[in-house]
């Protein structure tokens, strides 16, 4: 059997094709445990900022250290499938620099707790839609839906701002990770 | 220049080694994911299963998770060698088509 080089390059084509599908695919699954922790981790902050509005910041401390540590330990514990393991640490490294420079804006900007309350997870979505330009367009989907809500609840949510928060930034990260999970399990 | 790998060219079995070929040299995909990403029916991917495990290019692992059946796939480390040489034959085959 001989073949053509258009019958090669078609071959060429579909092997590049089911490559970048499979790659696509492990990195929703890997990524999806990340969403649905961070999602539970900022409903637990919003509600207990709303029924604890004094001890919020501290408790918010609290919940971003355990939120990092959970999202690396997820990432480290999960076993190395593919060549997009390669995501792994840099994943956590990513947020870390996001909230590095959150804070110089916080710092700079003196934010009222109503506006920190809506710029943080804006500044971990920018990450998510920039990510999704390589990742995939569903990250960029989530990303800005949840920029959405929380801007929409930001205006309009009067006093259930945080519980508003809870389910459109907490609930929109797990419902995110869930899509994700299920699409990495059926390609 | 070398033939084309006759159990690897077919359209099924190349995507199902290129599938494979993306993970790990210890990692396994589950039949059910395999499925999905080379957009096979059940039948059709076990066939060609059997005929690449036939020939010693992929491995099928089957355990019980949670008490449910869940068959692994991986490629060995002949199968990686073929598929690699396989697309080194389809780009030979368009260089020496531009020269």
């Amino acid at each position: 059997m001989s073949l053509k080089p258009d019958d090669a390059a078609a071959s060429l084509n579909e092997i590049a094709a089911v490559e970048q599908r499979t790659r696509r695919t492990l990195t929703y699954a890997r990524s999806s445990a990340c969403f649905i922790l961070w999602g539970a981790v900022v409903t637990v902050g919003y509600v207990f900022g709303h029924f604890f509005p004094l001890q919020a910041r501290a408790a918010w401390f609290v919940l971003f250290a355990c939120g990092f540590a959970g999202c690396a330990f997820v990432v480290m514990r999960l076993p190395r499938r593919a060549s997009v393991g390669r995501l792994d640490l840099r994943l956590v490294y990513a947020q870390l620099v996001l909230y590095a420079y959150g804070w110089v804006f916080v710092a700079l900007l003196s934010p009222t707790p109503r506006q920190l309350g809506v710029f943080w997870p804006n500044v971990f979505m920018l990450g998510i839609v920039i990510a999704g330009l390589w990742l995939g367009r569903f990250f960029m989907l989530c990303g800005l839906s949840v920029t959405a809500l929380s801007v929409l609840g930001f205006f309009w949510a009067g006093d259930w701002f945080d519980l508003w928060m809870a389910a459109a930034n907490g609930g929109g990260l797990i419902a995110c990770g869930l899509a994700l999970r299920r699409m990495g399990e059926h390609g | 220049m070398s033939g084309p790998n006759e159990i690897i060219h077919q359209s099924m079995r190349l995507k199902i080694m290129a599938a494979l070929n993306v993970l790990a040299p210890s990692a396994a995909l589950e039949f059910t994911r395999l499925r999905g990403l080379v957009g096979a029916t059940d039948g059709n991917l076990g066939a060609h299963l059997e005929t690449l495990a036939e020939a010693g290019y992929v491995a099928i692992e089957k355990r019980f998770v949670d008490r449910k059946p869940q068959t692994r796939i991986s490629a060995t480390a002949t199968g990686r060698r073929a598929f690699a040489e396989h697309v080194a034959y389809l780009r030979e085959i368009i260089d020496s088509d531009g020269q």
